[in-house]
């Protein structure tokens, strides 16, 4: 049984090894993550459940890397940002494109051949419901099913040999303003996934699905009404339409068969309405938005819920990825998630317990002095705290976040985490201005995003979680910068937003090999190994709204460093 | 050069008379297709927004083609559906505030909207004052809901619709709603046998004009729009009393002419088709700064004129800083600013505000100025 059968999380442990004979079977048992990193697939969004964007191939490397020429290109046949990870099972590769997705491929992962594409079919208005850019962040696998989030609320299951639909369930109405963007995630048997939509006064949910049915088993309220659990952190009826919506991908935990996710920011803006609008929130934290929470897989039970930011006024959302690794902390092997918040600080969780362990700031913050080390709450700076007599300006980081959506990376073999940190402030304004719904508009500019202090504007940092420090970092000129990927060949991978697509050297940031994809690259890259050659693989296409978001002289300089595109480029070793 | 002038020409001889039949190019309008009282693509009603574009491209000689667009991001729909030229205008934007301004140019104010306060007819509530121990209906992120979470004595009942508004009222789960009145007085007309008393909020702050919007590219054609409007006043307030627009209240005129003195505030353009130019232009200097202008002033200043020349006018830049208008022009500074308010400086992205703002407001924005300005 080679390598790339033995899949890294347990479910295709059990669905593919289980079926092999009895001594095949030992070279296939796995512990936690990291080892099993060493998959030459790439199974999932983050490379495992886990979400570390780590693999163990080694074939391209630091000494090699200069010789990493194109093999082939696929044109994903769509414009506006491209944010997919690519999933590579076996030979073939599934690649989502943007609008819904309008595109889904799946090719031979060594020449780019296409064998099936699944075009989703959807109503012309869903555009005119999501938020930001029409995305897909890509699909799940399991047992020779491919499952797809949809931009209209759908999920569906397809045929993984030939692109046929088996199933498809709503999920969420979009036209109550609420998508799905990122492919769910399989724990044995039972797809989980949010959606997004919570400022249109949505209430965010993550939903369990039989997956081989497509039939709803649970649905877990990201807000907590009067009558429930955490119920008293909302005033008034707020929790109704109060937000969290998970609308990135989530991780699992099988050693604990735990599903983890973040949680979108609360809504609506104005915090008077969800509490007492000050920065003493007292006990209107608004559970279970802005954080981390733990969830029971075959029950949506939830175990524990961690809040990074409470009782949110400044739109930070906690929906970036969860990545699990374990961590040497002061001599015991810890059980860590870790997370770079929007909020501008670097989470180390207890993942079994929710215990905080530590935050710190990896941009500059200025909304928050410092995190309580026993109660793991922030220390507000109240000058930064936006209310309707006073409004603030250069709260750092902005509402673009320290880091975005775009996904880090995790080398266990270095212990360094590599994040795309954004360098932007904000002005907010919580105005009186007129807004309403539907009839017409939204008259309230609340916020002027602008750069931070420093001339760059956003950086490729390497983190030390168990140091709590920054080891190297590498300046950009623009935010919005790409997701990483880490290799045992001490790589580390990202695109920039002016569209170059960049190799580094995993322990000091020394640019190694570069390529210019001719648009913004945000999505993550991957590695995979098939027939015993080691790719590279990367999506790039400039978002629509990202500059519009950033406003101003930079996000105009933004628009103007490259067009919108859809492609996807495969690299290895002498092409 | 010259064929542009014909082209220039050509367009206006032709948009002064009658097109020839099956020749004239259809009017596009941006409507949501599900957005009753305004517009809607169902087989009743077509709204009160479409009734009037109809009526206005009668009288262009141009057929009238709906072009079918969500407002559920408005803000991005006006970017790429109007702006972006796929229909020539959109009805119901707001015609004053500078809205999206430069890209955007809006015609005459046409018909006010706002908040109502909807009550069982037979209950004796007649304004904000009286909800205090009251369950009321307000909608998620409105200037309602933040009004009501201001006021510890009033218990929320929060939803995402109008009607889901006006079901909340008929099954008694709430005493009032605070509702967008539009919505509420043709719900209450055509599917609530009149059952609840509508009535607007007086609070200026719940309320604005609405307008006409276009591509700036197209103001041409907003111009000779604003001149057919202004001889179809009533017309309109036929049309919107028709869809269950509550009146602002009584004796207001649909131009925004308020026959009762209003506080001044921003947001109620008086201006008709008429523009206040020559009031502007002969209003005086003014000897000192008047505190209470000069903070009527700043608050229009801090809500439209920031987002280019910065809170309270602290630009970054030197270009555009309006605290040196007096080191640059000295006593020419009141001339500077009303021909540069008035009129624009389109080569520099000034947008002129001349019919959006009375000439009392641009009182109000100059005292302010004055108020600020710094010697070096």
């Amino acid at each position: 049984m080679s390598d790339r059968d033995c899949d890294t999380i347990g479910r295709r442990l059990i669905g593919s090894c289980l079926a092999a004979a009895g001594a095949a079977l030992l070279s296939c048992v796995s512990t936690f993550a990291p080892a099993a990193d060493a998959d030459s697939a790439w199974s999932s969004y983050g490379g495992t459940l886990a979400n570390t964007r780590y693999s163990a191939l080694d074939q391209i490397n630091d000494r090699n890397v200069s010789g990493l020429k194109v093999a082939y290109s696929l044109q994903l046949g769509s414009l506006s940002g491209q944010e997919s990870t690519p999933i590579v099972i076996d030979d073939t590769m599934y690649v989502a494109s943007s609008f819904g997705p309008q595109n889904l491929f799946a090719i031979d992962a060594r020449t780019g051949e296409i064998k099936w594409q699944y075009h989703s079919e959807m109503p012309d208005d869903v555009w005119a419901y999501a938020c930001c850019d029409p995305v897909t962040r890509g699909v799940a696998y399991d047992s020779g099913t491919v499952f797809v989030g949809r931009l209209d609320g759908l999920l569906a299951a397809l045929d993984a040999k030939t692109g046929k639909e088996l199933w498809r369930s709503k999920i969420v109405d979009y036209k109550d303003g609420a998508t799905i963007t990122s492919p769910p995630i399989y724990a044995h048997g039972i797809l989980i996934t949010g959606y997004a939509g919570g400022e249109l006064g949505v209430r965010g949910a993550l939903v369990g699905i039989e997956a081989r049915s497509g039939k709803e088993l649970w649905r877990t309220y990201m807000t907590a009404l009067k009558n429930e659990p955490e119920g008293d952190t909302w005033k008034g009826d707020s929790a109704k339409h109060g937000g969290g919506d998970a609308w990135n991908v989530g991780s699992y935990d099988q050693k604990t068969d735990t599903v983890l996710w973040g949680t979108g920011n609360p809504a609506p803006r104005n915090p008077l309405v969800r509490g007492p609008g000050t920065p003493d929130w007292g006990r209107y934290s608004n559970s279970y938005t802005a954080g981390t929470i733990a969830l029971e897989p075959a029950t949506g039970k939830i175990k524990w819920f961690y809040q990074h930011t409470p009782a949110d006024v400044w739109d930070f959302d906690s929906t970036g990825e969860v990545v699990l690794a374990d961590l040497n902390i002061k001599g015991k092997i810890v059980p860590t998630y870790m997370k770079a918040d929007k909020n501008g600080f670097f989470f180390v969780v207890n993942r079994e317990t929710g215990e905080f362990i530590s935050a710190d700031p990896f941009v500059n913050v200025t909304w928050a002095k410092a995190f309580d080390r026993q109660r793991g709450v922030p220390i507000v700076n109240p000058d930064k705290y936006p209310t309707k007599e006073h409004e603030v300006t250069e709260t750092c980081p902005s509402s673009i976040g320290g880091k975005g959506w775009q996904p880090m990376a995790y080398n266990p073999n270095l212990g360094l985490a590599y994040i795309p940190a954004n360098n932007l402030c904000m002005d907010i304004r919580l105005s009186n201005a007129l807004r309403f719904k539907r009839g017409g508009l939204y008259l309230g500019e609340e916020e002027d995003l602008r750069p931070g202090p420093g001339g760059f504007g956003g950086e490729i940092e390497a983190w030390d979680p168990v140091k709590r420090q920054k080891i190297w970092s590498v300046k950009q000129e623009f935010p919005c910068n790409g997701g990483t990927m880490t290799t045992a060949g001490n790589l580390v991978f990202f695109g920039d937003w002016r569209g170059v697509f960049h190799a580094l050297n995993a322990k000091t940031g020394e640019d190694l090999w570069r390529f210019n994809m001719g648009s913004s690259i945000t999505a993550g890259a991957i590695t995979y190994q098939v027939s015993g050659r080691q790719y590279v693989a990367v999506v790039a296409g400039r978002s629509t709204a990202l500059p519009r978001f950033v406003g101003g002289e930079l996000g105009e300089r933004m628009e103007a460093a490259t067009a919108e595109g859809g492609v996807l480029t495969v690299f290895a070793l002498g092409g | 050069m010259l064929r542009a002038l014909l082209a220039a020409c050509l367009f206006a001889f032709r948009a002064s008379v009658s097109w020839a039949d099956g020749d004239a190019p259809p009017l596009r309008v941006c409507a949501d297709p599900d957005n009753l009282p305004f517009s809607s693509n169902g087989r009743g009603d077509r709204g009160m927004y479409l009734d009037l574009a109809q009526q206005i491209a009668d009288r262009l000689g141009r057929p009238m083609e709906p072009v079918w667009t969500p407002l559920a991001r408005a803000k991005r729909t006006i970017h790429s559906v109007l702006l972006a030229g796929h229909c020539d205008m959109m009805v119901g934007l707001p015609a004053n505030l500078g809205f999206m301004a430069p890209a955007l140019v809006v015609s005459v104010p046409l018909v006010d909207v706002g908040y109502a306060l909807v009550t069982p007819t037979g209950a004796h509530i007649s304004d904000l004052a009286d909800l205090s121990g009251l369950r009321v209906v307000v909608e998620f992120d409105s200037i309602v809901q933040d009004f009501v979470a201001e006021h510890s004595d009033i218990t929320p009942v929060t939803v995402l619709t109008v009607r889901e508004g006006m079901e909340a009222l008929a099954r008694r789960r709430a005493d009032a709603a605070l509702l967008w009145g539009p919505e509420a007085g043709y719900l209450n007309r055509t599917k609530m046998s009149g059952a609840y008393r509508v009535t607007p909020l007086s609070e200026e702050r719940f309320h604005y004009q609405a307008g006409i919007g276009f591509a700036a590219r197209n103001e041409a054609l907003r111009n000779q729009i604003n001149a057919i409007v202004a001889q179809k006043m009533d017309d309109i307030r036929r049309l919107a009393d028709k869809y269950g627009f509550p009146r602002m209240r009584k004796g207001a005129a649909p131009d925004g002419k308020h026959s009762e003195p209003l506080q001044p505030a921003l947001g109620y353009g008086r201006a008709s088709a008429g523009s206040p130019t020559s009031d502007a232009s002969s209003t005086r200097p003014l000897a000192a700064p008047d505190p209470s202008l000069a903070e009527a002033g700043r608050s229009i200043f801090n809500s439209v004129c920031y987002r280019c020349h910065g809170h309270d006018a602290m630009a970054a830049a030197k270009r555009g800083d309006l605290r040196r208008l007096r080191y640059r022009y000295g006593d020419s500074m009141d001339e500077v600013f009303y021909a540069a308010v008035a009129d624009g400086r389109p080569s520099k992205g000034m947008p002129p505000w001349k019919g959006v703002y009375t000439p009392e407001e641009f009182r109000q924005i100059l005292s302010f100025l004055r108020a600020i300005q710094e010697d070096q």
